[in-house]
């Protein structure tokens, strides 16, 4: 199959789903919400940060567009972990339920076809939706403290997550046959995702502090890759920053913490390498990962929706050994 | 370009191939029919059967021990089918008999067990994708997306069969005019009563002009004159040169509308022939009802009007009997269903 051919698969599902999606009013009540919570997180930061106000303005305006910035991001990101399984869940299933899913595999449209044309009809939403709060971000570049390119990124990262959230959920909607189980396993997914991580990160570190004697070089590198599926650290390497300023910023948070760890280990690795046992003669002092944060999630995060996609795809293939109706 | 699909130029289907030789007497039922003895192939014919790679010009559908399996349920065994181009082809039997499994096979949605099948020259397990350009699979519920109308319902069917957009708009006025449905353009899919919707499915069906037509159950649910409606709709569709396999739990109107039919129960294939054929070979086409000066009534199996008018002087005459009333009985598809049907449930 050639890329014409996909492209020509996905576009007749693409299109009815947004013209029919289009004439719904769900679609425009979703829309509301989301740019009014994301309007009261921009707005409840503001006066926060500059009711606390005492001292250089120009610092503190460039602290309150850091804080709109990134707790408007991080809102938008909370919205898309509720909003993109909603709609992307009952993707397939709902085809199922209707009784059109079997009058469009017997159509010369495959299984990619199907199956990526409710990607992206998913995902044409949360681009929507996404594009929808970019003024507000840009009310807090207008405040400073946060670049252009930093603003571009997150929200490219947005999208990303988007995307990739809507891949799940659509292949959690294939592989299971009712909506209400779909959307269950796919919250369950992305629950994993973001709180998961974080508790396998915990338990291993726990199990590090009690097996080792603190020194191992190899190990606190490789405690951080959960991490890398979680979403919240896409967003911020991509748009979080380390600088000297500290502030209530979470995705800086997150981003800081990466760094520090790996400079923790770094001096681990220093300690080894030059006083204490367990020499490594493979690794190079000043050894760090090259690749940047936000490629290593976004790379972990393509991994496990591109197995979805495979398994979601597989399930819609036909002729099969049995048919949901 | 496509080639224009309506109107048509009014082909003729091909015709259905000779009746086969009768064979011995039929066992009563419950006893399953002697398929060799309704549909027995020539010496050669077998060898064909037996081998997929051989294609038949002069069939639609073929099937050979098709058999489907889901656990320890068979829903369909060892099922031969023979379906000849440009014919009405029915498929009766009861809830689960398995009519769904078959046509879920040939319209390339399910994979059997065992045994092959070919549907327009290729098979629908291999090569699905040429059996889906040539064939249009209506099944039994249809499916119905929300808020569009009928003309983007059928466009949006246009675009999953890869037909160029400019062609769109003639094909769906073709398509509406021949289910009557052309007022009904922006109409809410939704909004169709169901004898509209079972039409407006029809046209789906047929939005890639298939040559091969699998109807699920098309009259489920219709009242009376929408049924009469999508009787005279499949045969100006088989007039247009279209084959068509139909199932109904309505059986005087496939007797009605049908070159042909089987008859499944229990995922078996019971008999399989022209109706009339069956209905003479099991002895269930004509009877005569004879009530005598005595009072009894008699009933007398006749195979024709020849025999019929050889009983009446044979019992008046010969017999020396009084004839009081003397009453045919003609019957239907009907009985044939319910004397070689055991009424299984899997």
């Amino acid at each position: 199959m050639t890329v014409l051919d996909a492209l020509t698969d996905v576009r007749p599902v693409l299109d009815r789903e947004l013209r029919q999606r289009s004439r719904t009013a769900r679609s425009m009540v979703v829309m509301t919400i989301f740019l009014l919570l994301a309007l009261g997180v921009a707005f409840i930061t503001y006066t926060g940060e500059t009711a606390s106000f005492n001292g250089d303005f120009g610092i503190a305006r460039q602290n309150v567009g850091r804080s709109v910035f990134e707790w408007v991001l991080i809102l938008e990101l909370v919205l898309l972990l509720f909003v993109v399984p909603g709609i992307s869940a009952g993707a397939i299933t709902g085809e199922r339920d209707r009784q059109t899913l079997i009058p469009l595999q017997v159509t010369l449209i495959g299984p990619f076809g199907i199956f990526f044309g409710k990607v992206l009809a998913s995902s044409a939403f949360v681009l929507l939706l996404v594009v929808a709060t970019a003024p507000i971000l840009a009310v807090a570049y207008l405040l400073g403290g946060v670049a252009f390119s930093q603003i571009v990124s997150g929200i490219l990262a947005l999208m990303l997550i988007g995307f990739l959230l809507a891949v799940l959920g659509v292949a959690c909607s294939a592989m299971l046959r009712r909506t209400a189980a779909a959307t269950l396993i796919a919250y369950g997914v992305i629950l994993t995702l973001c709180v998961g991580t974080a508790v396998v990160f915990a338990v291993l570190m726990v199990l590090y502090a009690v097996s080792s004697d603190g020194n191992s070089p190899d190990s606190i590198l490789s405690f951080l890759t959960p991490f890398y599926w979680n979403p919240f650290v896409l967003l911020a390497g991509a748009a979080g920053e380390v600088s000297d300023v500290t502030g209530p910023w979470p995705l800086s948070g997150i981003r800081s913490a990466f760094v520090e760890t790996q400079t923790m280990n770094q001096r681990i690795v220093n300690d080894v390498v030059f006083e204490g046992p367990g020499f490594d003669p493979n690794f190079r002092p000043g050894d760090l990962p090259l690749i940047p944060l936000w490629l290593r999630s976004a790379l972990a995060l393509i991994w496990i929706s591109v197995m979805a996609a495979m398994l979601g795809v597989r399930r819609l293939r036909t002729p099969s050994r049995s048919v949901t109706q | 370009m496509r080639e224009p699909m309506f109107p048509t130029n009014g082909s003729q289907p091909s015709p259905p191939p000779p009746p086969p030789p009768t064979g011995s007497p039929l066992p009563p039922p419950p006893a399953p029919i002697d398929l060799g003895a309704l549909a027995p192939p020539s010496a050669g014919a077998v060898v064909e059967l037996l081998d997929p790679s051989e294609p038949r010009d002069d069939l639609v559908v073929e099937a050979h021990g098709l058999t489907k399996h889901y656990g320890n349920l068979k829903a369909l065994d060892e099922v031969d089918l023979e379906i000849p181009k440009g014919s009405i082809f029915g498929i009766i039997g009861p809830n689960g008999a398995g009519k769904s499994t078959a046509f879920l096979i040939l319209a390339t949605l399910l994979t059997p067990t065992s045994g092959w099948a070919r549907v327009c020259g290729f098979s629908p397990v291999a090569e699905p994708e040429e059996v889906r350009r040539r064939m249009g699979y209506m099944p039994d519920v249809m499916g119905v997306y929300e808020n569009l109308t009928v003309k983007e319902y059928l466009e949006f069917h246009a675009a999953t069969y890869h037909i160029d957009r400019s062609e769109w708009p003639s094909l769906v006025d073709g398509l509406l005019e021949l289910v009557d449905l052309d007022v009904k353009r922006e109409t809410i899919v939704d909004d169709l009563s169901r004898g509209m919707k079972q039409r407006l499915s029809l046209a789906r069906a047929l939005v890639h002009d298939p040559e091969l037509l699998i109807l699920d159950e098309p009259a489920s649910g219709l009242d009376p004159r929408a049924r009469i409606e999508l009787r005279e709709l499949l045969l100006q569709l088989q007039s247009m040169g279209k084959s068509i396999v139909i199932s109904s739990h309505i059986l005087a109107e496939l007797q009605q509308m049908c070159d042909a039919i089987a008859v499944i129960e229990a995922g078996q294939l019971l008999a399989s022939g022209p109706p009339g054929r069956i209905l003479a070979q099991l002895g269930v086409g004509r009877s005569v009802r004879v009530r005598f000066g005595d009072g009894i009534v008699e009933e007398f199996p006749v195979a024709g009007d020849d025999e019929q008018q050889a009983l009446l002087r044979k019992l008046i005459v010969d017999d020396d009997r009084a004839v009081l009333e003397f009453t045919t009985v003609d019957k239907n598809l009907e009985d044939l269903f319910l004397q070689i049907t055991q009424g299984i449930v899997q």
